[in-house]
Order: C-alpha cells, then sequence, then structure tokens
C-alpha cells in the first residue's frame, strides 16, 4: 500500500550568498548590530495532497511554480518547512537519469552501481544486467568506458537503468524520450509497463496532451508575488 | 526541535547508514578500481611512492636525531604509513558533500553512506600500505610477533573515531565553504605536533605535550603493537572518552541538519 499525503505544505529554500557561507563571517556577525538574516524563497505555499494506490497525477505550471521542488519534497530530499508529509512506499525518481553515471566506468559498472544505489541487492543484480543488455542492444559496448558512447547509446543505457529498479512511487520531471524512431517506440513501451507496474505516478509536465493521457488527477501550481 | 527529537533522528541516520554497508562497500571499491583503472599496478602505486618517502626520510631523519635506525627507522615507517590513513580521511571530509550533489538532490539516502564510502577508499589503501609496515618490522625492526595483532582491534576503534569525526567535518565543510582550508592547515599543523617525525623522549619534561595530543592516543595505540609492546592505558581511555564524545557531536549534527544539507549544496 503506497500512499503520498501533504497537508498544508510550505517549502522555504534558503539563498545563501557568499557572505554566510563564510564561517568568518557568520562569526563576526555575532558582534555586530545588524542582525542580517539568510534571505529565503519560498517555494511551495500551503500545497495538499492525498493520493493512493493507483492515482496518477499530473503537476502542471510555469517555469519557476515549484515543480521540481514538490517532486523533491515528496522524495525526502527537500524538507518542509511548514506542515506535514507522510509517504509511504517505495520511490524511484526520474529527474535525471542519467545520475551518478561514471564516465571512465564501463556500461555494466555503471548498471550495478546504480542498483546498488538504489538499494538493490548484489545477487539481483545478475538478472538486471542481462535484462538491460538486451533492451538497450549495445551488446560488447557495455564491457567499454561510458566515454566512448555516443549521445544516443549514453541516453539509452541511463533510461533503461533508471526504469529497471521496480518502486511503488514513481516521481518524472517532464516525459522521458530517448533516440532514433525506432528505439523511440520500444522505450515508450518500456516506460509505459514501467509506469503500470507502480502504484503511484507524480509527473510534472509542461504538456496538457501528455497529462490528460496519463493523468488521472491534475495540480496546478501558480507563481505568486 | 528538542535535544531528544535530535539526538534520536541522528541516532537513526546512522544507524541507517552504518547498515545498508553493501552499498558503501561496493561503492568504495569501485572508485579504487577506477581510479587506478589505466595504471597496471594499480594502487600499488601509492604504496610504492609512500614506501619510497618513508625509507629516504627515514634515513634522513634519523641521521638528524642522531638515533639508531633500528630503533627509529620502524616507529617513523609505522607513524606515517597511519598518518597518510588518518589524514587522508579527514582531508576527504573538509571537501564536504560537494561531491555527492547530484545523488543528494535526487534521492534520499542517509548520510553516513557518502562518508563511508570515502572512509573504506583510505582504508583500502592503508591495506595495500601494511605491506610496508611488514617489510620494515622484518628487514629493520625487531620482526613480527603476536602482539602485533592486537593492533587489528585498535584499528577499529580508530576508525570508528575517524568516521565519527568526518561526519561532522563534512557537515561543518559544506555549511561554511572557507573551513576547507582552514581544515588542511590544521592538519598540517596536527603533524608537526604529533610524534611521527620526532619521538616522545626528546621533549624531555614536557612530555605534556603529547600528553594532551588527542592524535598522538589514537597513532599510538595501533602503532605501540606494531613495534612489539602494549599501548598504555591513557592511550586507550583518549581514545575511548573520544569516541563517546565523537558518537554525541555526530548524533547531534545528523539529526540537526540532515534536512539542511540538500539545501547548502
Amino acid at each position: 500500500m503506497a500512499s503520498i499525503l501533504l497537508q498544508n505544505v510550505s517549502v522555504e529554500i534558503p539563498v545563501f550568498s557568499n557572505d554566510s557561507r563564510s564561517i568568518k563571517n557568520s562569526l563576526l556577525k555575532n558582534f555586530s548590530k545588524e542582525k542580517a538574516s539568510i534571505q529565503s524563497v519560498t517555494a511551495l505555499h500551503e500545497v495538499n495532497l492525498n493520493l493512493k494506490d493507483g492515482d496518477r497525477l499530473g503537476v502542471m505550471g510555469p517555469n519557476g511554480a515549484g515543480k521540481s521542488t514538490l517532486l523533491r519534497t515528496i522524495a525526502g530530499v527537500y524538507q518542509q518547512s511548514i506542515g506535514h508529509i507522510d509517504v509511504k512506499g517505495s520511490i524511484v525518481s526520474l529527474i535525471d537519469i542519467s545520475l551518478g553515471m561514471d564516465m571512465e566506468a564501463t556500461g555494466y559498472e555503471n548498471i550495478r552501481m546504480r542498483a546498488i544505489m538504489m538499494g538493490m541487492k548484489l545477487k539481483q543484480i545478475k538478472i538486471i544486467e542481462e535484462e538491460i543488455a538486451d533492451f538497450t542492444e549495445l551488446g560488447k559496448f557495455l564491457e567499454l568506458p561510458v566515454r566512448t558512447y555516443s549521445t544516443g547509446m549514453h541516453m539509452r543505457l541511463g533510461f533503461a537503468v533508471s526504469t529497471t529498479v521496480p518502486a511503488d512511487i514513481i516521481l518524472m520531471d517532464e516525459w522521458l524520450s530517448v533516440g532514433d524512431s525506432d528505439f523511440l517506440i520500444k522505450a515508450e513501451k518500456r516506460l509505459h509497463d514501467y509506469i503500470q507496474k507502480s502504484s503511484i505516478l507524480v509527473i510534472a509536465s509542461h504538456s496538457e496532451d501528455l497529462i490528460s493521457k496519463l493523468t488521472n488527477q491534475t495540480l496546478r501550481l501558480e507563481h505568486k508575488a | 526541535m528538542t535535544l531528544h527529537s535530535t539526538l534520536k533522528l541522528g541516532l537513526e541516520e546512522l544507524k541507517e547508514g552504518f547498515t545498508c554497508h553493501e552499498r558503501w562497500l561496493y561503492m568504495a571499491i569501485q572508485d579504487i578500481k577506477l581510479r587506478y583503472r589505466r595504471s597496471v599496478i594499480g594502487p600499488w602505486w601509492v604504496t610504492i611512492s609512500t614506501g619510497f618517502m618513508v625509507l629516504m626520510l627515514g634515513f634522513l631523519w634519523s641521521h638528524i636525531f642522531g638515533s639508531d635506525l633500528e630503533n627509529f627507522f620502524p616507529f617513523f615507517a609505522v607513524g606515517m604509513v597511519l598518518w597518510g590513513w588518518m589524514s587522508g580521511q579527514i582531508l576527504d571530509a573538509a571537501g564536504g558533500y560537494f561531491q555527492f550533489g547530484g545523488v543528494i538532490k535526487q534521492i534520499r539516502l542517509p548520510f553516513p553512506i557518502f562518508t563511508l564510502r570515502l572512509n573504506v577508499r583510505q582504508l583500502i589503501i592503508l591495506a595495500h600500505n601494511t605491506i610496508i609496515i611488514a617489510l620494515v618490522l622484518l628487514l629493520i625492526g625487531k620482526g613480527l610477533s603476536w602482539i602485533n595483532l592486537i593492533a587489528i582491534p585498535s584499528l577499529i576503534l580508530i576508525q570508528l573515531n575517524l568516521t565519527l569525526l568526518s561526519i561532522v567535518v563534512t557537515i561543518f565543510c559544506t555549511r561554511y565553504q572557507d573551513m576547507t582550508q582552514v581544515v588542511t592547515v590544521g592538519t598540517t599543523i596536527i603533524f608537526f605536533f604529533t610524534p611521527i617525525l620526532w619521538q616522545v623522549e626528546i621533549l624531555k619534561d614536557r612530555t605534556y605535550l603529547v600528553e594532551m595530543n588527542l592524535i598522538y592516543h589514537w597513532i599510538e595505540t595501533i602503532r605501540a603493537p606494531l613495534l612489539g609492546h602494549l599501548p598504555s592505558v591513557s592511550n586507550y581511555l583518549w581514545s575511548l572518552a573520544s569516541l563517546a564524545v565523537l558518537s554525541l557531536l555526530a548524533t547531534y549534527f545528523l539529526g540537526r541538519y540532515r534536512s539542511r544539507i540538500a539545501y547548502w549544496l
């Protein structure tokens, strides 16, 4: 049973100037009269959400409205300054598919590294290695360092690795599209299958089309001065 | 947040970090493999360069101090190898969490994972460097004895100290970027204040200079059994006391700042 509950959640992101990053200045501040406080930006203001199994939420809004911040807050990366959050279930975020990829390491090593980072056991990894090799059609290239890959090959690997580890909750920032037309169809299918297996999807996008096709609820974030 | 809930949060984070050992062990081994990918002898390069330095400087300094080689050389060699391992971890920690920024901003992982990953890298290098210690003990020193084995539990005790200290230093250096310089300079100063190049007897009646030095006790806890005698009770007391203090400090730092670190990157 996966669920996401946000009650009156606000997120303030502190903006650090060079001054506040220095301990000298932080110490000196204690002696000076003016109390210079760290400025912060309100990225989310009183957001309420209640998602259960089977929910597919589309998040819309202009650039800078807080879509990515919302995803990061659900993922537990950013902590809310006010409000209450309760997320149950394993999370995979597809915000950056080349997360943690090392250019010097081989394709296989990158697969293992990422899978380990996502909490897979070494025993399980053997199986996904074969599956990814099959899907990406990279063949012998997987034994070479990633730096020798073309952009397309790089994307394929990142995409395949990201969509392998199963999770209850999937967080996406824009729909992923990778590769040439042949591969595109394959990738679309894989992504749909992957999302099917999850119980909750949260996707941020600008495209009305995509949101209406994929989701059953929409959240609109607005700018506020 | 009350002190109690802060410590509880920190303890949880610490526990989670230590228990997913499969992750940090694998990552550290992978890091080492990658770094030396393009060289045939790999991390043995570090061993060779450390070995050469110890050899050259060992002869030079034993001459300067006028001490006999059999006594000074093993003392210096063991001290240098251990110092490389200790200072390496603190300097890694002073780099802050910046190198893991991409990961930290996308998935929520217990922060000790990253510190342990860095610590294990240094442990792997130390494991290679033990060959220097073994060679020096066999060829110049008193040879190997059963007492040497006491160095292993000592090493675990000091590694725990270093890991907790690394967590505190990393969080501090992530928040205040000018701390990296301070830690780097501080580490160099401590090197000269700690009996590694010079032996305690040189201080004559001013031995309080080392008795008050925590790092001396850390080094001595491991070095003494390697040189064939038992560490003193005060070595152990200092190391255990620092372990207690650092546990508390690391737990507090993790509990207090865990949720802030992502904003600092």
